[in-house]
């Protein structure tokens, strides 16, 4: 009497797996970084030992050439960097990434970085750089390929891990119930994938977002665009960081920031309005270098005599904010805070690039069988260089929720770990994010409903503030190093 | 010596039920327990149901069960902290239900049965452990009385959660779950006190803003953790191991382990050898 459900269930759990749905525990759909680290992420947690991965990548298979970057003379570098905070770095040391991009020395440490201001006046903004420098390295700058390269490296050399590239994902279905699968399906082929997780990790216009019942998105353009591209630059001989040094002006139009790849070279990605960048990347490269140059020193609005105004009240401030200081910051005064911009002398052909900003942010990172991570769940203005290692804490954050359950003999799937998941990132992400868009909302854009003075005095004491306020600054570098602070 | 002479007037006056009672092997469960839950058919596995409690309170029983069975020496030593840390353990989960705690003892792969005397849900367990791939579990629409004949000391470890408040004849019902343990086996009893906190907890404040199904609970039948211990101690050669106390947060859907056993509380009995 007892046996006969059992037979039939038995029938129909073979019908299910005959049918041309192929099975995996865990669908990430989305090859990029965050979607690489967090393939590789997973399969390392003793929970998942076993478990089969599929990754569908929607680009084709690159060639990362890792080994040929080695100790060349010329390096040339790509135009995509990232600034990849302490805590990415655990991660990716984790998954045994980072030792590949060490041994290719495709990293390079930021020790201080200086913030300075358009409008400094006429102290030529001497007294309106703030710099961060903590006992250890703030950041790395590595390219985006060199992540790439080191994360498809271990991916492949990993049995869980299947990939397909040229796989985009173009319809996803997810269940209204755990009993059921979410299925999915991608572009030019036939298979139907079937999964007890999908990860959504397939950047800012995610198909897997759009497919989560009663998703609120809240989106918007900055109406700005960001140049990268790859520059030489001389730099202060004397500077005991140099080749170390990360550089981020406000300029008028938005921020401008040189990120140190060696002693020569930066990576550029400066923020402007979209008709500007449309003029920059038509100039050539020797008017290009003299436009980024005046950028980088301007001082055109000194004639206004509100801004006069404006610059003596900064001035009054900082006087009297280093006298409070003084006598518990005894150690930076020694240091001569050097404010001189570096002069780019030369732009890598063909490295210019541009692309749009946008913030974005999913209501609900999970659902039935379903979580997002990275630029699918949240998307970032550039100027704190914080979109990457926010896609890596959700990577972390995710396969730690679901070890946990895993070991308690949760499905996969469990709603109940994906909302605590969802929860742990919320509370770390949100704050971020609204930090950034604050931030570029206070000097990246021209605002008409303020005067021009009023927004320069409000920028420039906030940083005179925040040089004075060593503990606020450790804060701040803390927080952008990812590190609990 | 209240408390003693306490377990004692119970210990008796449940040898008195015990001699009425012995024939009906069958009586331990009350056909309208039996409807009650298995009408909850159609809501036992949708998560955000009035069902969550039972689904979120896994991560917690499967940790009391893995930790009891971990000081019993019964866990091989390569599969703690694993998905397998349950490699090799035949357990029996009594009043198994829908098999929330079936499955995710089955995915820790456990050799494991869960029998439940509604068809219905029974039903149920077995349609939804499709989702379960190529793991051990066992359904069997049966009581623990009628499985005690073919499976005497048949189990590493039994397990009956959030079952016993609905058992008439507790006395019977226990010592045919531990006739079933082999001799060193481990008991897991997870079920809520009869105290004033419990009935206002769990049957009036809970059921009335439909935590838990209404009509789930009757807060006469539930057991104080003294009167089951004695239960045990005296009618089944078992000792217990340890009293863990429980409460559940019906805002943030969380269970959490406290020293106060009030409202719930977990036991962890071992058959002497």
């Amino acid at each position: 009497m007892n046996m006969m459900p059992m037979k039939l269930s038995a029938v129909r759990l073979y019908s299910s797996l005959s049918s041309n749905k192929k099975y995996y525990d865990v669908i990430i759909a989305g090859g990029g970084m965050v979607g690489c680290a967090m393939a590789s992420k997973l399969s390392q947690e003793p929970s998942m030992c076993g478990a089969s991965i599929l990754l569908l990548e929607g680009g084709l298979k690159k060639d990362y050439a890792l080994d040929t970057k080695k100790n060349s003379p010329n390096r040339s570098y790509s135009n995509r960097v990232s600034a990849v905070s302490k805590s990415s770095v655990q991660l990716l040391q984790s998954v045994g990434a980072w030792q590949i991009i060490e041994d290719i020395k495709g990293c390079n440490a930021v020790k201080e970085m200086r913030i300075w201001n358009s409008g400094g006046g006429q102290s030529g903004g001497a007294n309106n750089v703030l710099t961060f420098n903590n006992d250890n390295d703030l950041a790395y700058i590595v390219e985006n390929d060199n992540i790439l390269g080191a994360l498809y490296k271990q991916i492949h050399d990993d049995p869980n891990i299947t990939v397909h590239y040229d796989s985009r994902v173009n319809q996803c279905n997810l269940p209204e119930t755990p009993s059921e699968m979410a299925t999915v399906k991608v572009a030019n082929a036939e298979t139907t994938y079937e999964t007890s997780l999908l990860i959504g990790s397939d950047g800012y216009g995610s198909k897997v977002r759009s497919a989560i019942n009663d998703q609120q998105y809240v989106s918007w353009e900055y109406g700005q665009r960001a140049i990268v591209a790859t520059l030489n630059i001389q730099s202060d001989e004397d500077d005991i960081y140099k080749g170390h040094v990360a550089w981020q002006k406000f300029a008028q139009l938005g921020p401008i920031a040189l990120l140190p790849l060696d002693n020569q070279i930066c990576s550029l990605v400066w923020t402007t309005s979209i008709e500007e960048a449309q003029r920059l990347i038509n100039l050539n490269d020797n008017e290009f270098i003299q436009a980024l140059n005046d950028v980088l020193s301007e001082e055109k609005e000194l004639n206004k005599s509100s801004m006069l105004l404006a610059d003596d009240v900064v001035r009054m401030v900082t006087t009297v904010l280093s006298k409070f200081s003084q006598s518990n910051n005894n150690n930076e005064l020694h240091k001569v805070v050097k404010s001189v911009p570096p002069i780019i002398t030369g732009v890598t052909e063909n490295s210019r690039g541009s692309f749009p900003l946008g913030f974005g942010h999913a209501c609900q990172y999970v659902g039935q069988r379903v979580a997002l991570v990275g630029d699918a769940a949240h998307r970032i203005h550039p100027l704190a260089g914080q979109g990457v290692n926010l896609g890596f804490n959700d990577v972390i954050e995710l396969s730690d929720q679901l070890n946990k359950s895993l070991l308690t003999g949760a499905d996969i799937g469990d709603l109940n770990a994906l909302l605590n998941y969802e929860t742990a990132a919320q509370r770390r992400n949100v704050p971020i994010m609204l930090g950034v868009d604050g931030i570029q909302k206070l000097y990246g854009s021209s605002n008409n409903f303020i005067p021009p003075a009023i927004m320069t005095l409000i920028r420039n004491v906030g940083i005179a503030f925040c040089q004075s306020a060593s503990s606020m600054k450790k804060a701040l570098s803390d927080k952008a190093s990812g590190l609990p602070v | 010596m209240n408390f003693i002479t306490k377990k004692r007037n119970i210990s008796n006056s449940i040898n008195v039920f015990r001699f009425i009672t012995q024939d009906f092997a069958k009586d331990t469960i009350n056909p309208n327990e039996v409807e009650h839950h298995s009408n909850l058919k159609d809501i036992w596995w949708k998560s955000n149901g009035p069902l969550n409690a039972l689904h979120s309170f896994n991560p917690l029983r499967i940790s009391f069960i893995i930790n009891g069975l971990l000081n019993m020496k019964k866990i091989e030593t390569k599969n703690i902290g694993t998905r397998q840390s349950l490699k090799n353990i035949k357990i029996l989960d009594v009043g198994c239900g829908g098999g929330v705690l079936t499955e995710a003892l089955s995915r820790l792969d456990s050799n494991v049965t869960g029998i439940d005397p509604s068809k219905e849900l029974i039903s149920i367990a077995i349609d939804h452990s499709v989702i379960l791939r190529n793991k051990n579990i066992k359904y069997l629409n049966e009581s623990i009385e009628e499985h005690m004949k073919l499976n005497v000391e048949a189990y590493d470890a039994i397990v009956t959660s959030e079952v016993l408040e609905h058992i008439s004849n507790k006395y019977s019902f226990l010592t045919s779950c531990v006739e079933c343990l082999k001799p060193g086996g481990s008991l897991f009893i997870t079920t809520p006190n009869r105290t004033f906190c419990s009935w206002l907890s769990v049957v009036k404040i809970g059921e009335q803003l439909n935590f838990i199904p209404k009509g789930t609970h009757q807060w006469e039948k539930f057991i104080c953790p003294h009167e089951l211990q004695s239960i045990l101690e005296m009618n089944c050669q078992c000792d217990t191991i340890a009293i863990n106390g429980l409460t559940y947060n019906p805002f943030t859907n969380r269970w959490c382990w406290t020293d106060s056993t009030d409202i719930s509380y977990a036991l962890h009995a071992v058959k002497g050898k």
